[in-house]
């Protein structure tokens, strides 16, 4: 009974295609079913009814989309590597032409299983802006300084104070 | 005067929507070297034709180009 439990956990989590450069890792969460955990026959109940359910979103950080984003464009095979910088534009600085952007982003939208449309891709001229791009989509903020409104009021409070002090 | 008109820059957009479905469909072959060839011939199509100028040439390239697109769907979805 044992094995048969075993060889049906190894088949849900086929259904789910391996990523090819995660490098995050999906947190299983386990959502147990409406199986009373407490009587004696606890230990076989918690194999066979807890069934592993991945959650559907990965933790998005700036540093794995960058590298995710570089491994892509390195792995193209017109782009020559060593060229390849942050800020280097792809129609001036690495010789591609549209046809190469569509490329590059049908890889982008396979690599971070997502959609891409024209409009936006007409606007990726260096690898920062489709890094940029993708945090929008995600939601991540860690590259971005944080703007404070009373950053200025406080330096001119600090100056106000100080000429106070010294007349 | 430039002599591209809104009708290139439609047919062109047309092109470009034609060329990203192929690519799409090309990342879903899972055999690795019959996807990098399956690229390559799509790849050299393209650039053969990147020099029309003739809004009717380049309408009838992109109308066998879809063709050709379905052709290759069908064969997938028979392979699979």
């Amino acid at each position: 009974m044992l094995s048969s439990t075993f060889r049906f956990l190894t088949r849900t989590s086929t259904f789910v295609r391996p990523m090819m450069t995660t490098l995050a890792r999906r947190s299983l969460s386990f959502k147990p079913t409406l199986v009373n955990l407490n009587d004696k026959h606890r230990q076989s109940a918690m194999i066979i009814n807890h069934i592993p359910v991945r959650q559907s979103h990965v933790h998005y950080t700036y540093p794995m989309i960058e590298s995710r984003v570089m491994l892509v464009l390195r792995l193209f095979d017109k782009i020559d590597g060593d060229a390849l910088q942050l800020d280097s534009k792809f129609a001036q600085d690495l010789g591609l032409d549209s046809l190469d952007i569509v490329e590059i982003t049908a890889a982008l939208e396979d690599e971070f299983w997502t959609e891409i449309p024209d409009v936006d891709s007409d606007h990726f001229l260096t690898p920062r802006h489709i890094i940029q791009y993708l945090c929008d989509k995600y939601d991540v903020y860690e590259h971005v300084e944080p703007v404070s409104a009373g950053k200025e009021y406080m330096e001119e409070a600090k100056a106000a104070a100080e000429r106070a002090h010294h007349h | 005067m430039n002599q591209f008109s809104l009708k290139h820059f439609i047919v062109r957009s047309q092109a470009l929507a034609l060329y990203r479905d192929v690519m799409r469909t090309v990342m879903k072959i899972e055999d690795q070297d019959y996807r990098k060839e399956i690229r390559e011939w799509a790849r050299s199509e393209f650039h053969r034709n990147r020099s029309l100028r003739d809004l009717g040439e380049i309408r009838t390239q992109v109308a066998l180009g879809r063709r050709s697109l379905n052709e290759l769907k069908l064969a997938m979805q028979m392979a699979s």
